[in-house]
């Protein structure tokens, strides 16, 4: 045991040279899309399959190396503060500066950023694969994969960035991938349009991650304005942290990371205080720090499709399949939850932002989970299911156990990535039919695909032993118990929140897997018999199956470890993210805004209790899908409204066209047509040349071509000059 | 009384005045001795002797200023100068002529004699510096230009533009004697020098006669500058006369006038209050300047839209002239306004030097520049469409670019001078005229004339706009073609671009000290 | 700075062009391959005169005006040809240089009748436009900003579409009527700076004599404010009482020209009537100058005044983004809403000039450079389609990614780069402008609502590109569009390209752009009391005229005359009073 931890823990490269290599996880798939976006129709199909599934799956290997290293105890990364043990990172140059500001190609990778480099990669790897066959008859195949490597190179941006501004790079990166990749088929207006609905809710979260980084600037700026005595701090001495800080500033930018970790060391001390210079002045460092966090949230939501932002994402299942599976589900989704793992240590210093993100994010699940209800489409359910999934994470955030939260986004990975393409693989065999009131019986044409599925339902249900359960306990554990400081209520009202839409998840998951799989086929189905698809794409499924099922050993709570004097149990997630929350628990420490359990106690009661919500769900929705709706065929009359209600997503979208879309548009109408057109063009330039021109005009009546005229109008001037003349003088 | 002797000193002004009268009286003798039909040689002639006698004139330019023939006649560069631009716009116009002419075959000796007699005028007008010497040029140039402007006596317009002409010339010619008489009542002599030693005593006693006096040679003078409200006869004189001489008219008569005006006032000033001649000019500036270009504004007669452009360049050029009268008090300076003077750094510059250089090379761009496009207007109007009023209709100018590419560049030119756009002669004249006004403080005026001469774009670029971006009419007709009139089209066109971009000496001889005699 | 050749170089820069008009002048009008081969030859060449000029360019070098050139004019009025660049203007001179050719190419086929009248129109408003930018004497610059006019009229005027006339006509007054009440307000500048004698227009001469005043009249409104300016020096008077109204002149001149809100309805009627050439140059380069005629001058000469007004300006300019995206949302033309989307853009960089902070001076600088990328690719790119289909309304396209799928790609890669895509070259300029904001004295909230548009840009380029290209394919005459061919794509790759290099490696460009911001930061603020208020900073430097060219702009007295010879018989006289006479109660 010894032996294989101590081979994990020494890896063959150095943690420099890892650094430095960084740059190439990203090049190769931005090679592989440059390469079969400009050549792939010249150089086959075949060839690009093999293009970008190679791109990919070398910076998946490139991934694993780097992965060692990091595990490499030896392993540190260079920082402006001092090396960070556990990661790699090196800085390739200033990306631009200008006055006192400066951004860095800063990359760096640990622990954290590690294992999403893993599920990027390698799910991203999988998904490639199994995209080869499922585009197999699609005449724009190197459009897609160019997206497709492109996507990865700016989530691996996203992920590896050093500073908020390349993190941000990345951020919009993948935005914009998935907009193109959402209107794939752009030939339907409908696709071309989730599209651009994606791209702009984004956008809307983009405004508030801008708005969060400039106010980041300032606030970092007046720190460096402080007296360096009140940067004092236990075990550190102001004038020095205040110089490293400069020098850091200097060096890497104030929105480095390493930058915002030594802010979030000084902060505590000075919550309370007024930020004496800059624009901010007068605001407390306090309420700045919840402003900012806020707005991070608000990028988060637009990003993982949080409430208010969340409506692009199920328009987003418009995109072809194994988009909705690396995009909408695994990757992309989650980079909300990795923005505020990595500034956990800012997080937890605003007890007010962390008990709105709890709060968002509860609601956002619970919400999503009751439209899913009544969904027929099988990837809208997945679909609203995955929204439900990330209002999870969001309340593990909100509660501090980011360390759930992140395991929470490993698993769900896994068994959404194989929900996903085993729905798809149920389309491609049913001739692309969505409806899962038109399918049902899968089972027996498609069992591979079945089998994954059935797993992965049971995952993400909660069923114990799957990965699953693990994760989405340990979070809803952790709203049981941990506390919010001020606001408590919010954390309890948050797991149960939680607890309902667990409930939830399995009864909707478990609706969705008896219609399809289970029963005789639906008379309307498009075709009589659906066939399993190939092995490169069963492939997958089979691999991610087993993957939902075995990521559960981040869960098991096995690692012992001295904290504080005593020996606390620890979860493998919870103790590998160790190193990169270090911060974040010192400061929990520290200001007790967190307030955490002294001991792990009545952990089985909490896993027993959840599992017993999930097997009762589920019950329930076998007994419903399976005994009584086959007979009953509707549901009773009072149900109905409620139904209709949660099918039509509460109407969320329709608010929006009515409060939102519509008056802005009429605004810009109607402002072009009075204000551009008629006030400004009309009235104030026209106006002046017309008024001109008719003095013109008007004076010509005077020209009466009349001698005795003109010799009148001369004698009556200069009379007039004269009389004016002498008025002046004369005493 | 024994005679005062006169010395070669006293002949020296006069001297370009006589090579004018000489070539004059050889022109007339060649029509009655020589009788062939190509008489193009008249305007060669008519045009060598003006040319001879600008460079007489150019000679005088470098004399210090002085008064001689008892003080009769000054000699300064100023008025060489004067006559230089005289005869140049007169070589000019005589060059124009030769081809209108014989299109309708009304080559006669005595216009090129006429033309050259009001050349004679207005240069000894612009140096006379007493009363009736002062009138008496007027009249031979007035005259002169009476009979020219009728001198095509088919037809009613030019008979109306030229007895039109004659009666308000008349009326105004009266005006400033009557002037002059009561001046010569208050301060008991004609000669300016001496009026302006006596005026202030006269002013003190009876303000009444000598403002009175003052007025009425303001309008005499503003009548021959076309100042609005004195203004009204141009526009109908200009289009009935031939086209060349209203061309000569616009240039020629128009500059003697300022410069003989400003000379005169020079003197005139002297001991009233100082606002009162600032006044005076600063509203005649205005009026002008904002008259002229409004009026100019619809007109589709090109001819008509020159003529009204013309008034306009005249108030520029009194914007001039108030400046230079601008009182020199800090009353006033604390409002910006159209009517008063606001100096920039509190204390009132001496702008004299720079207003007359000013005058002089704007007259000077604007005599190439109004000649060129009357000319380009000669070649193209058709005697025969004079009775249908469309021969100077901007349509006659529609596609001219793609016929006659050159003819239209040099309109195009010309146009943009007399807008003022660079860099083209006219935006240096402005420049100079401007710059003296708004270092003198006479901010809202300067504002005002700008503005004014951003609407005199639109009209001048209108013709542009006919000639590059409208097709050709079917009957379209093409310039008629003569050598005289194309020489004198490239040597003005060149003259426009060139002066605007190189200056070059001009400016610098322009800017001789003491260049005023009575300043 | 040693060869003998960097201080011609910008003579070559600015004039090349000329030269090759001069050459074209002798071709025949009806062999336009060979006008058309001669004007790219001749836009090559400038292009490379651009090139050695940024080669010879040192951005570390403290001098301001590098490859100066200097040569006495019109000496009387103290008028010098004088070109030189600085940091900001090096970067136009290159835009403009590259631009060059490629709007030669955009209208190869475009243009097919008076083919050799439009070619000397591109070569001279070439000229003209290099010419302004280079020109360190303000009435030079003056002169090169009037100059353009002219082509660009008779660009728009002539090879214009439907509603050409009214078009140029309109843009011709509006421009016109704001520089000549610039030209009112540099006199009174020229009057004021130096007393007579010293005059010149000289930037120096201006900048530096109107130094000491600004400085005083900074101290004086910041003791006492409101203030009636008693006890000032003349020229600080001066400046106390006509500086706003010269600042207003100046600001109205340029403001036109960027332009902004509410001064820009020029520009949506001129982009839509313009040929495919004219809209790039007058995106690419000439709303420029507006922005770099604030920046050279309007600020600089007027601190006082422009901190004053800096609300103003910087509320305008918010408005114009804002106000700007709203309008593309409304609009159903194409090349209107691309119209718009600069006021939008340019509206950034006033944004970022106003902010009067190194990050948003810088931004602002760079902003400039990607708008005439992007904004001119965008003009460039619906070009193509438009000689294709001679259509301006979206309702008209659809579907086009179907037809033309490399067309595509192009579109969209500008596209991501006018909203601003981070790995674009707009996301610096626009992130630079936008945290220079959130740095300044300006209102944090004027700066949020700024970023609004990051939003809304997407908004309305998206919907357009959707409208125009996604979707099935609903007009017939469309399915038969030919894709781009090899002379389009030669035209618009080096967009790509700089999209590309300008967005990912922007450090060079600012390096170039750096010291000049630093000036112009100093120079803004140095009204403010705020900087280092020690003029070596601020002083404009430049070579100086050879002394006897200065001589001769000796001030103009007007002697008393030389006293007449007397004749014979006694004649009174007396020498006359000089003018102008004090005046009588």
């Amino acid at each position: 045991m010894e032996k294989l931890q101590l081979f994990f823990q020494t890896s063959p490269v150095d943690a420099v040279a890892a650094g430095q290599a960084l740059w190439l996880i990203i090049a190769l798939p931005l090679l592989g899309a440059f390469v079969s976006g400009v050549f792939g129709k010249i150089i086959g199909r075949q060839n690009t399959h093999l293009v970008a599934v190679g791109a990919v799956g070398g910076s998946f290997l490139l991934s694993l190396l780097v992965f060692w290293a990091i595990n490499d105890y030896r392993s540190s990364a260079g920082s402006p503060f001092g090396p960070i043990s556990y990661a790699v990172g090196a800085d390739f140059g200033t990306w631009f500066s200008a006055g006192g500001f400066k951004v860095t190609f800063g990359l760096m990778a640990d622990h954290l950023s590690g294992s999403m480099l893993l599920v990027i990669t390698g799910v991203g790897f999988l998904i490639h694969l199994y995209s080869t066959g499922y585009m197999s008859h699609d005449a724009g195949y190197w459009r897609f994969f160019a997206y497709l490597n492109l996507f990865i190179a700016a989530m691996l941006t996203l992920v590896l960035a050093d500073s908020l501004p390349l993190l941000f790079v990345g951020w919009e990166g993948v935005g914009m991938c998935s907009y193109l990749l959402i209107g794939f088929w752009y030939e339907d207006s409908q696709k071309a349009f989730a599209g651009r609905k994606a791209f702009i809710t984004n956008r809307i979260g983009d405004f508030g991650f801008l708005v969060a980084s400039f106010l980041s600037v300032l606030v970092v700026e007046s720190i460096t304005k402080l007296p360096v005595t009140s940067l004092n701090r236990a075990g550190a001495d102001g004038a020095m942290v205040a110089s490293r800080y400069a020098n850091a500033i200097q060096a890497r930018g104030p929105l480095a990371m390493p930058v915002l970790e030594e802010t979030a060391k000084v902060l505590p001390n000075l919550l309370t205080q007024d930020i004496a210079t800059g624009p901010l002045a007068g605001l407390s460092y306090g309420t700045a720090l919840t402003v900012i966090l806020l707005l991070f949230l608000l990028g988060a939501a637009g990003k993982s499709a949080q409430i208010p932002l969340y409506v692009w994402l199920p328009d987003a299942m418009a995109g072809p399949t194994p988009v909705s599976a690396l995009i909408h589900a695994a990757t992309m989704v989650t980079s909300g939850i990795y923005l505020f793992c990595r500034l956990s240590y800012l997080v937890v210093l605003s007890p007010a932002a962390m008990a709105t993100i709890a709060l968002i994010g509860a609601s956002t699940a619970l919400v999503a989970a009751l439209i899913a209800f009544t969904q027929t489409g099988i990837k809208k359910v997945l679909a609203y299911s995955t929204v439900s999934q990330l209002g999870f994470m969001f309340l593990g955030i909100g509660v501090g156990a980011f360390w759930a939260a992140f395991l929470h986004v490993v698993t769900h990975a896994f068994f959404k990535a194989c929900l996903f393409l085993g729905a798809g693989s149920v389309m491609h065999g049913n001739a692309d039919e969505e409806d899962i009131t038109k399918l049902g019986g899968v089972r027996k044409e498609m069992p591979v695909t079945w089998a994954t599925f059935f797993v992965a339902t049971l995952a993400i249900t909660g069923i114990v032993p799957l990965s699953g359960f693990f994760s989405k306990d340990a979070i809803l554990h952790a709203a049981h118990v941990n506390g919010i400081a001020g606001f408590e209520w919010a954390g309890h009202l948050a797991y149960w929140l939680g607890v309902v839409t667990a409930a939830g998840t399995s009864f909707y998951m478990m609706r969705l897997y008896f219609l399809t799989f289970e029963g005789e086929r639906a008379k309307d189905a498009k075709v009589p018999h659906a066939h399993e698809s190939s092995p490169v794409m069963t492939g997958p499924l089979v691999v991610l199956a087993v993957l939902s099922v075995v990521a559960l050993v981040h869960g098991l709570p096995i690692m012992h470890v001295q904290k504080g004097g005593t020996m606390v149990t620890q979860a493998l997630m919870e103790n590998f993210l160790d190193p990169v929350f270090r911060t974040t628990n010192d400061l929990i420490a520290q200001k007790n805004f967190v307030v955490l359990p002294h001991e792990h106690g009545g952990l089985l009661g909490a896993y027993l209790q959840a599992w017993l919500i999930a097997v009762v769900a589920g019950a329930l929705a076998f007994w419903v899908y399976r005994r009584y709706l086959p007979v009953a065929k509707k549901l009773p009359q009072a149900l109905e409204p409620l139904r209709k209600f949660s099918f039509n997503k509460f109407y969320v979208d329709e608010l929006y066209q009515a409060v939102l879309i519509r008056p802005i548009t009429f605004v810009a109408k109607a402002a072009f047509r009075l204000v551009d057109a008629v006030l400004i063009d009309g009235v104030m330039v026209r106006g002046t040349a017309w008024v001109t021109k008719q003095t013109g005009a008007a004076l010509r009546y005077l020209q009466t071509g009349d001698a005795q005229m003109y010799a009148a109008v001369m004698a009556v001037a200069l009379a007039g000059g004269l009389v004016w003349a002498l008025m002046r003088v004369m005493p | 009384m024994n005679i005062p002797h006169f010395t070669f000193q006293d002949a020296l002004p006069v001297l370009p005045t006589g090579v004018l009268v000489v070539g004059a009286i050889v022109l007339l003798m060649s029509e009655v001795f020589l009788s062939t039909q190509q008489r193009t040689y008249q305007a060669v002639i008519a045009t060598l002797t003006a040319l001879l006698a600008g460079a007489v004139g150019m000679m005088n330019a470098f004399e210090p200023a002085r008064a001689v023939l008892q003080g009769y006649v000054v000699l300064d560069p100023f008025s060489s100068w004067m006559t230089v631009l005289v005869c140049l716009g007169t070589a000019l116009a005589s060059l124009l002529s030769a081809g209108f002419l014989k299109h309708r075959n009304a080559e006669r000796g005595e216009f090129y004699a006429l033309m050259l007699f009001a050349a004679a005028g207005m240069s000894l007008l612009a140096m006379s510096a007493e009363f009736i010497t002062l009138f008496i040029n007027l009249e031979v140039l007035s005259v002169a230009t009476y009979a020219l402007t009728a001198f095509l006596r088919r037809g009613p317009r030019p008979a109306e533009a030229g007895f039109k002409y004659f009666i308000l010339g008349a009326f105004s010619a009266s005006l400033l004697l009557y002037g002059a008489a009561l001046l010569y009542g208050a301060t008991g002599s004609t000669r300016l020098t001496d009026i302006a030693v006596a005026l202030p005593t006269a002013y003190a006693q009876q303000p009444g006669l000598v403002l009175a006096g003052f007025g009425l040679v303001l309008a005499g003078f503003a009548f021959k500058v076309a100042a609005v409200p004195f203004h009204m006869w141009t526009p109908d004189v200009y289009e009935g006369a031939p086209t060349p001489v209203t061309a000569l008219m616009s240039a020629g008569v128009k500059a003697a006038a300022v410069v003989a005006m400003v000379r005169t006032f020079l003197f005139l000033v002297k001991g009233l209050s100082p606002e009162v001649p600032f006044v005076a000019f600063s509203a005649l500036a205005f009026l002008t300047m904002v008259g002229g270009n409004l009026l100019a504004l619809p007109q589709r007669n090109v001819k008509r839209m020159l003529a009204y452009s013309s008034i306009a360049h005249a108030g520029y050029l009194l914007l001039g002239v108030a400046a230079l009268f601008a009182p020199n008090t800090a009353k006033g300076a604390d409002a910006v306004g159209v009517l008063t003077a606001t100096p920039l750094l509190g204390s009132m510059p001496s702008v004299a030097g720079a207003v007359y250089k000013g005058i002089l090379f704007y007259l000077l761009g604007y005599t190439v520049t109004a000649i060129g496009a009357f000319g380009t207007i000669a070649a193209i109007e058709r005697r025969e469409d004079e009775t249908r009023t469309n021969t100077w209709d901007l349509e006659r100018f529609a596609g001219l670019a793609q016929r006659k590419p050159g003819w239209a560049l040099a309109m195009a030119m010309f146009m943009l001078s007399l807008g003022g756009v660079p860099p083209t002669v006219g935006f240096l004249g402005k420049l100079y005229l401007f710059g003296a006004a708004v270092d003198a403080g006479l901010l809202g005026l300067a504002v005002v004339g700008i503005l004014a001469s951003v609407a005199g774009v639109y009209y001048y670029l209108r013709v542009v706009v006919y000639m590059y971006m409208r097709p050709a009419p079917s009957d379209a007709v093409a310039p008629v073609k003569h050598w005289t009139t194309e020489l004198a089209l490239v040597a003005s066109a060149i003259a426009v671009v060139a002066l605007g971009v190189v200056p070059g000496p001009v400016t610098e001889w322009f800017s001789r000290l003491g260049m005023v005699f009575g300043s | 700075m040693n060869s003998i050749y960097d201080s011609r170089i910008l003579n070559l820069v600015i004039f090349s062009p000329l030269l090759v008009a001069g050459l074209l002048a002798f071709l025949p009008k009806n062999e336009k391959g060979q006008i058309r081969a001669l004007t790219l030859g001749g836009m090559l060449l400038n292009l490379l005169t651009c090139l050695w000029a940024w080669s010879r360019f040192e951005p570390a070098s403290p001098v301001e005006f590098q490859l100066e050139y200097r040569l006495s004019w019109i000496d009387d009025i103290g008028l010098s040809y004088h070109v030189g660049v600085d940091g900001l203007s090096m970067a136009l001179v290159l835009l403009t240089g590259i631009l060059g050719p490629l709007v030669v190419l955009s209208s190869w086929t475009f243009v097919d009748e008076r083919v050799k009248e439009f070619h000397l129109a591109l070569l001279v408003l070439q000229t003209a436009m290099l010419g302004a930018v280079c020109a360190v004497d303000t009435l030079l610059f003056y002169v090169f900003f009037e100059a353009m006019l002219i082509p660009m009229y008779l660009l728009i005027g002539v090879w214009g579409s439907e509603e050409r006339q009214m078009a140029a006509m309109k843009f011709f007054l509006y421009t016109l009527v704001g520089s000549v009440l610039m030209l009112v307000a540099l006199l009174a500048v020229y009057f004021i700076a130096a007393p007579a004698g010293m005059r010149s227009f000289d930037y120096s001469t201006l900048y530096n004599g109107l130094l000491a005043a600004n400085r005083e009249l900074a101290q004086y409104v910041k003791a006492t404010p409101g203030g009636d300016g008693a006890g000032l020096s003349p020229a600080a008077l001066a400046l106390f009482r006509f500086g706003p109204w010269m600042f207003l002149a100046f600001a109205l001149a340029f403001a036109i020209k960027v332009p902004m809100f509410p001064l820009h309805t020029w520009l949506p009627d001129a982009h839509v009537q313009a040929p495919v050439a004219g809209s790039m140059v007058l995106a690419g380069v000439m709303l420029k100058m507006g922005t770099y005629g604030f920046w050279r001058f309007a600020i600089p000469l007027f601190p006082v005044a422009a901190r004053q007004f800096q609300l103003l300006l910087a509320a305008l300019a918010v408005v114009g983004i804002v106000y700007g995206a709203f309008m593309c949302l409304a609009q159903r033309d194409i090349k209107k809403l691309i119209a718009y989307s600069s006021v939008s853009h340019l509206g950034y960089c006033m944004l970022g000039m106003a902010a009067f902070t190194a990050e948003g001076a810088t931004g602002s600088a760079y902003q400039m450079l990607n708008h005439g990328v992007s904004t001119g690719a965008l003009f460039l790119l619906f070009g193509f389609l438009y000689e294709r289909r001679h259509a301006r309304l979206m309702s008209d396209y659809g579907g086009i990614a179907r037809v033309m799928p490399v067309y595509t790609a192009f579109f969209l890669v500008v596209t991501f780069s006018s909203v601003a895509v981070p790995g674009t070259n707009g996301f610096v300029g626009e992130f630079l402008v936008l945290l220079g904001t959130f740095r300044s004295n300006l209102p944090t909230w004027l700066a949020v609502v700024a970023t609004t548009a990051v939003v809304l840009g997407a908004a309305y380029m998206l919907w357009m590109v959707q409208k125009v290209f996604f979707g099935p394919v609903t007009h017939p005459e469309n399915q038969a569009l030919k894709d781009l061919g090899r002379r389009e794509v030669l035209a618009a790759v080096p967009f790509l390209v700089l999209i590309a290099v300008m967005g990912l490696r922007p450090q060079p460009f600012l390096d170039v752009l750096n010291h000049s911001t630093q000036r112009y930061i100093a120079r803004a603020q140095y009204a403010a009391g705020e900087g280092s208020a020690d003029d070596s900073k601020v002083r404009v430097l430049v070579r100086q005229l050879p002394k006897e060219a200065v001589a001769q702009a000796a001030p103009v007295q007007v002697q008393a005359p030389t006293p007449m010879a007397l004749p014979a018989r006694p004649v009174r006289l007396m020498p006359a009073m000089p003018q102008p006479q004090p005046a009588t109660p």
